[in-house]
């Protein structure tokens, strides 16, 4: 199960991810990664606090949008990973490429700079 | 000599997370006992991607047995299936500096646990045999 929600935040699109997300929910995020691609949305903020757990295929959106973004001159940033989604991340050296902050505050204050 | 928990399930992503809660429950025990901090997190990161491969890449119509089998010195998972077989050792590590979208799940099975074999079309009913083990000694 996964539930999502998405908020902008002056300029910033935060993410919420609550649940696990996985190859049976990664393909429900897909459109909202689309749209935000579409719409140039450039400044997104991951909000993972309540995500239970990631496997390959979630890695794959993430990474996806990460990429994405970063083509349009913008970035992606993670809040409050933790857990098994924190284990993955190491293995993957996700925590290299990506910019991780213990809140959702730091990490839309980081894009402010 | 140790504790087997087999259970037989249809190839389906929806019940993955049912044997996944097993595995939690042992190793948060295991952990409580003193395991290494992190390894229930590991060790269903394993299960979950060998499943999916299954269950993406092989077939509905088959039924996958899975076996967990605990002893003082490993925790071992066996899944068994007869669909189509994989070629597992062709599978090359990833170039993680890429960020690559895909083809990572090997690489997790194979980073989080100590030994991960595949043999394919193991006896005469075609049935393939995964076999992952989680050394508890030392770790």
């Amino acid at each position: 199960m996964l539930e999502f929600k998405r908020d902008q935040l002056d300029d910033v699109e935060v993410l919420t991810l609550k649940g696990n997300l996985d190859a049976l929910t990664a393909p429900e995020l897909r459109p909202t990664i689309d749209e935000l691609v579409a719409n140039r949305r450039t400044k997104v903020v991951f909000d993972l606090r309540d995500l239970t757990l990631i496997d390959s295929s979630g890695v794959g959106a993430i990474v996806s949008l990460f990429k994405r973004v970063r083509m349009l001159g913008g970035d992606v940033k993670i809040a409050c990973l933790a857990n098994q989604p924190k284990e993955i991340f190491r293995l993957l050296r996700l925590d290299r490429a990506f910019d991780l902050f213990d809140t959702v505050e730091e990490a839309r204050g980081k894009f402010k700079k | 000599m140790g504790d087997r928990i087999s259970v037989v399930l249809p190839n389906n992503l929806r019940y993955r997370d049912a044997v996944g809660a097993m595995i939690r429950e042992i190793c948060q025990r295991l952990e409580h006992e003193g395991a290494e901090a992190g390894l229930g997190h590991q060790v269903i990161s394993a299960f979950n991607e060998a499943f999916n491969n299954l269950s993406l890449h092989g077939d509905e119509r088959e039924d996958l047995e899975v076996d967990l089998l605990l002893s003082a010195e490993q925790l071992a998972i066996e899944i068994r299936d007869r669909g189509e077989p994989f070629n597992y050792n062709e599978v090359t590590a990833p170039d993680l500096d890429e960020l690559p979208e895909s083809g990572l799940g090997i690489f997790i099975m194979r980073s989080f646990m100590s030994e991960v074999r595949y043999v394919p079309r193991a006896d005469a009913s075609g049935t393939n045999r995964l076999r992952m083990i989680r050394d508890l000694r030392g770790a």
